[in-house]
């Protein structure tokens, strides 16, 4: 089922990559938030690859920006991976592109993140 | 009391300064720059795309509270799709306490630390209440210039953008704090509108909540007291006969004489105080009696533990789905959490369920409101063997040093004077280390003045 939600993780280095997929929505938001937040207490790096994502709802956007705001907060760092169209819309249709540090694959976020 | 969210009041720029919503009175309005035709077509488009986004998420949200009738889930939710509709990183949202209405208690925030939260929510609550009170709208962060100047400062600290009253039937429920909106702009007029529809909302699922929560709660309290008088029942028809007749029966005769006093009228208001004082005394007494007589049976091994071979974590999730609607109505959270393929164990189910419960009911009575108490299942391999280990952990005050060396002994309480504010008679960890031998488990306990305390139970593996 295409919509389903579900996380894979991989880890490099000091860097966690997650690969979400599916529908990221009040449903699914919280977990993802208290992966991204077990990953930040690890001390480490998060990539948010989120090519995956089918459909995002506004708790979806709700859950990225205060995962953003939490590594924001801390000696760590964030970055947003391959954004898919219905998450790339939302995120320009409120200006968010600057908030959300953003790449157009996982390879360059992650060259991002050795910068 | 109705929300008023005002048009016209003044809306903070970037910088946070209030500046009009409208042009100035008495002034024409600067011609517009010329702006091609495509230009404009491009900003209607955005801007309707952008209403479009904000009802969608408005439907999202009416949606997403029929999920949950949990306290903290509902706050979640709600407070993840606001963030999502506006565009902000940061919010947080408090309920008032019910034991004193001018006392915030902190459920959720996100983007703002919980310790945090929890002092921006207690340093504004008499300033926000006091404007509530007067008007239930908005109330920008600019206007906290005229709070104390330490409150000023947390709230531009925290980067607060405004705070919201949450309001059900009238009554304030408690209130919201969200941060600024990122790459949009200030809150005009639609944004507050939409914010209102939202807040109007969850009111309704957060007072649904806490009724439905109170009924369970209810039902336990009813269920527990059936079970507690089968289980004196069956105690009668054992060997403490003696002690029922000579403390609990002239004992009975008290409390039924009171009642009686009580039922008939007492001859003025002073006789009457008297009679309640003494008929909540002899209460008081009774139960006290009827804890230490279960103590004793447990201690002086006069009831025999049912052993068995059995899934600890399917037993204590059962058990923490029954007692979550309670504590989340008393304002603190209660979270589980069990490993995967734990291996059973060897335990008496009705015990066990009576030793956390003691252990849940001392976090309870020992930690404020806001905080959390953890249920938490995994093994333990030490020179023991494998064991399967329950912590029942909270973030409250914790314990004392100087207490932890007499924690299980009986007629021991943290705070042992007559003057002390939490009630009963020190037996709950004394007759839980008990019910822990008699399983042929441990119980040990670790605290950290101001950083909570962590209670761990180890049962052998069958």
């Amino acid at each position: 089922m295409p919509d389903a939600f579900g996380i894979s993780e991989e880890v490099r280095g000091r860097t966690v990559l997650l690969r979400v997929h599916g529908k990221l929505d009040a449903r699914s938001a919280p977990h993802l938030l208290e992966v991204g937040s077990r990953i930040r207490t690890r001390k480490m790096n998060l990539v948010l690859d989120l090519s995956g994502v089918t459909f995002m709802a506004s708790s979806g956007l709700g859950s990225l920006l205060s995962l953003a705001e939490e590594f924001r907060q801390s000696e760590n760092r964030v970055r947003l991976a391959s954004p898919s169209p219905a998450v790339d819309s939302v995120i320009h249709l409120l200006n968010l592109h600057q908030f959300l540090n953003i790449d157009a694959s996982e390879e360059e976020a992650f060259h991002a993140l050795e910068a | 009391m109705h929300w008023k969210p005002d048009p016209i009041v003044p809306r903070p720029d970037a910088s946070g300064n209030l500046v009009p919503a409208g042009p100035s009175p008495g002034r024409m309005p600067e011609p517009a720059a010329e702006i091609s035709a495509e230009a404009q077509a491009s900003r209607a488009l955005r801007l309707v795309a952008r209403r479009e986004h904000e009802l969608l998420a408005l439907s999202e949200l009416s949606q997403e509270l029929t999920i949950s009738l949990d306290l903290y889930g509902v706050a979640d939710l709600f407070l993840f799709n606001l963030m999502g509709q506006v565009g902000t990183a940061r919010s947080a949202l408090w309920l008032l306490s019910e034991q004193d209405r001018r006392v915030p208690v902190l459920l959720r925030s996100h983007g703002i630390d919980r310790r945090t939260a929890a002092a921006l929510g207690s340093a504004c609550a008499s300033w926000l209440l006091e404007r509530f009170d007067r008007e239930a709208r908005v109330v920008f962060a600019s206007e906290a210039g005229e709070t104390a100047q330490a409150t000023s400062l947390l709230v531009r600290r925290e980067s607060i953008a405004l705070f919201a009253p949450i309001l059900s039937r009238g009554e304030i429920l408690g209130f919201l704090a969200i941060g600024p909106r990122i790459g949009s702009g200030a809150y005009g007029p639609v944004e507050l509108q939409a914010l209102q529809t939202s807040l109007g909302m969850v009111g309704v699922s957060l007072h649904n909540a806490k009724l439905y929560n109170r009924l369970l709660e209810n039902n336990r309290q009813l269920r527990l007291a059936n079970e507690n008088l089968m289980e004196l029942d069956r105690l009668k028809s054992e060997f403490l006969s003696n002690v029922n007749h000579e403390l609990r029966t002239p004992l009975t005769v008290v409390i039924a004489s009171l009642q009686i006093l009580l039922e008939k009228g007492p001859e003025d208001v002073e006789t009457g105080e008297f009679l309640r004082a003494a008929l909540a005394e002899a209460q008081s007494l009774k139960g006290s009696l009827e804890n230490l007589l279960d103590f004793s049976d447990v201690t002086r091994n006069r009831v025999a533990f049912q052993l068995e071979r059995g899934d600890v974590a399917a037993t204590l999730r059962a058990y923490f789905e029954e007692r979550l609607p309670g504590i989340t109505q008393g304002l603190r959270e209660l979270t589980f959490q069990a490993a995967p393929d734990l291996p059973p164990a060897r335990f008496d189910r009705h015990r066990l369920l009576q030793l956390i419960d003691a252990l849940v009911d001392n976090a309870v009575k020992f930690t404020p409101e806001g905080a959390r108490i953890e249920i938490r299942v995994s093994t333990d391999e030490s020179d023991a063997g494998c064991r399967i280990r329950i912590d029942v952990a909270d973030d409250g005050p914790g314990i004392p040093r100087d207490h932890m060396k007499d924690l299980f002994d009986s007629f021991s309480q943290v705070d042992g004077s007559a003057t002390r504010r939490v009630g009963g008679m020190g037996l709950g960890l004394a007759f839980a280390h008990q019910v822990a031998h008699r399983m042929n488990g441990a119980l040990t306990a670790t605290s950290e003045p101001g950083a909570g305390s962590t209670f761990s139970l180890f049962l052998p593996t069958a």
